[in-house]
């Protein structure tokens, strides 16, 4: 660390009191600093396996063109088919109980509602498994 | 017209009998959709006996390919139905090879794709639908219909919510299928769209110079729909084991 500094900020006038403290540096010191440096470079590629890893799982659903016309379609069928289902359903009611377009239209809106609901839940995200 | 068949985007969805058989008065000729249900399969069959015959400690390349498959699936089910959902592991790794095989044939020039008919999908849907109903009451009894009210809210809209939870869930078989059976048919068509353009171009005098440009859309759309084939196989999947995972845990 401080060596970085000694170089970044003012290296040519201090170039001579760079090496002295490197000289000065005791053989402990010396293991500390090539323990940190192990370290540090094993974390680095701990972390590039993590970003591999993230990489590979987002690859798993295709490239961005791909991924978004699969959302795109997925969005779609979700919304449509609610509301198609909430009218068939309110349609076939009046049909049966004569009341006009008074039970079309209140499933109209409620399969609405759950296309919203649909589009809700796959933006939230898939629960996974649930626990009780 | 004849000559215009080839031209036609359609065409290629037409079900055709191969031999003609009506029994009690019921249309069941095996038909050209038919023959490649059974000639997918059998090729699945083949593939998994094939991979698994030889369980050897270093995999051959079949046996890496069917092992690579089943951890996919595996992970897939365990991911999003938990190790409880491992139980109906067969069922969805018989409709993931399914779907993925009927998708990646029907690429195949010549060939006929199996999943760009609603029929097949709907069937396919209903199926894991009705599972997710039979499992869910005969494991819960009643309690299963838990699944539709939602906790945590005031009286008064528990009915409405009720309401929209039952619409929701009655969409899902007709969005699972139309997603696969939609996907897979305009791809076809929009492949048999740009095939035709290179046709009519390249017999259309001095335009012939530009029928490179849809023969270019010709071959980047066949790669997306390699893409999008296997896309919805594992989506089909995906959503297979979350709708499974409501009837292992109803509730919310």
């Amino acid at each position: 660390m401080a060596q970085n500094m000694n170089s970044g900020g003012r290296d040519d006038a201090n170039k001579d009191a760079a090496g002295q403290d490197a000289a000065r540096e005791t053989p402990d010191d010396a293991a500390l600093r090539a323990r940190l440096d192990t370290l540090s470079s094993r974390l680095d590629a701990r972390q590039k396996d993590a970003g591999t890893d993230e990489d590979s799982v987002a690859d798993l659903s295709g490239s961005s063109l791909g991924k978004a016309m699969n959302l795109g379609f997925r969005v779609l069928a979700e919304f449509v088919a609610a509301v198609g289902v909430g009218t068939l359903i309110g349609w076939q009611l009046d049909a049966w109980f004569h009341t006009g377009p008074i039970l079309l239209i209140v499933f109209l809106i409620l399969g609405t509602a759950a296309g919203f609901l649909n589009i809700y839940r796959l933006a939230a995200g898939p629960t996974g498994p649930k626990r009780g | 017209m004849a000559e215009e068949s080839g031209m036609d985007p359609i065409h290629q969805f037409a079900v055709e009998p191969i031999v003609n058989l009506h029994l009690f008065g019921i249309n069941a000729s095996f038909t050209n959709s038919a023959l490649f249900m059974v000639a997918i399969v059998a090729i699945v069959t083949i593939f998994m006996l094939v991979g698994t015959s030889r369980r050897s400690l270093v995999p051959s390349r079949w046996q890496s390919m069917a092992e690579m498959s089943y951890e996919f699936v595996a992970d897939t089910v365990q991911l999003s139905a938990g190790k409880a959902g491992m139980r109906f592991f067969p069922f969805i790794f018989s409709l993931f090879m399914f779907v993925l095989l009927a998708n990646l044939i029907g690429l195949v020039p010549y060939t006929f794709s199996v999943t760009s008919q609603i029929v097949v999908t709907a069937a396919l849907a209903i199926l894991v639908i009705s599972m997710v109903l039979v499992y869910g009451f005969f494991k819960h009894g009643f309690h299963f219909l838990k699944l539709f009210v939602p906790s945590g809210v005031s009286p008064f809209l528990v009915p409405f919510l009720v309401l929209i939870e039952v619409i929701s869930f009655a969409s899902r078989p007709i969005s699972l299928s139309v997603r696969l059976f939609a996907n897979i048919l305009a791809g076809h068509i929009t492949l048999k769209v740009m095939g035709g353009f290179v046709a009519a171009l390249l017999g259309a005098g001095a335009f012939a110079i530009l029928a490179p440009l849809p023969w270019i859309a010709t071959v980047l759309f066949f790669a997306l729909e390699l893409l999008v084939g296997v896309l919805q196989a594992y989506v089909f999947a995906i959503l297979s084991c979350v709708y499974l995972n409501d009837a292992i845990h109803p509730g919310h």
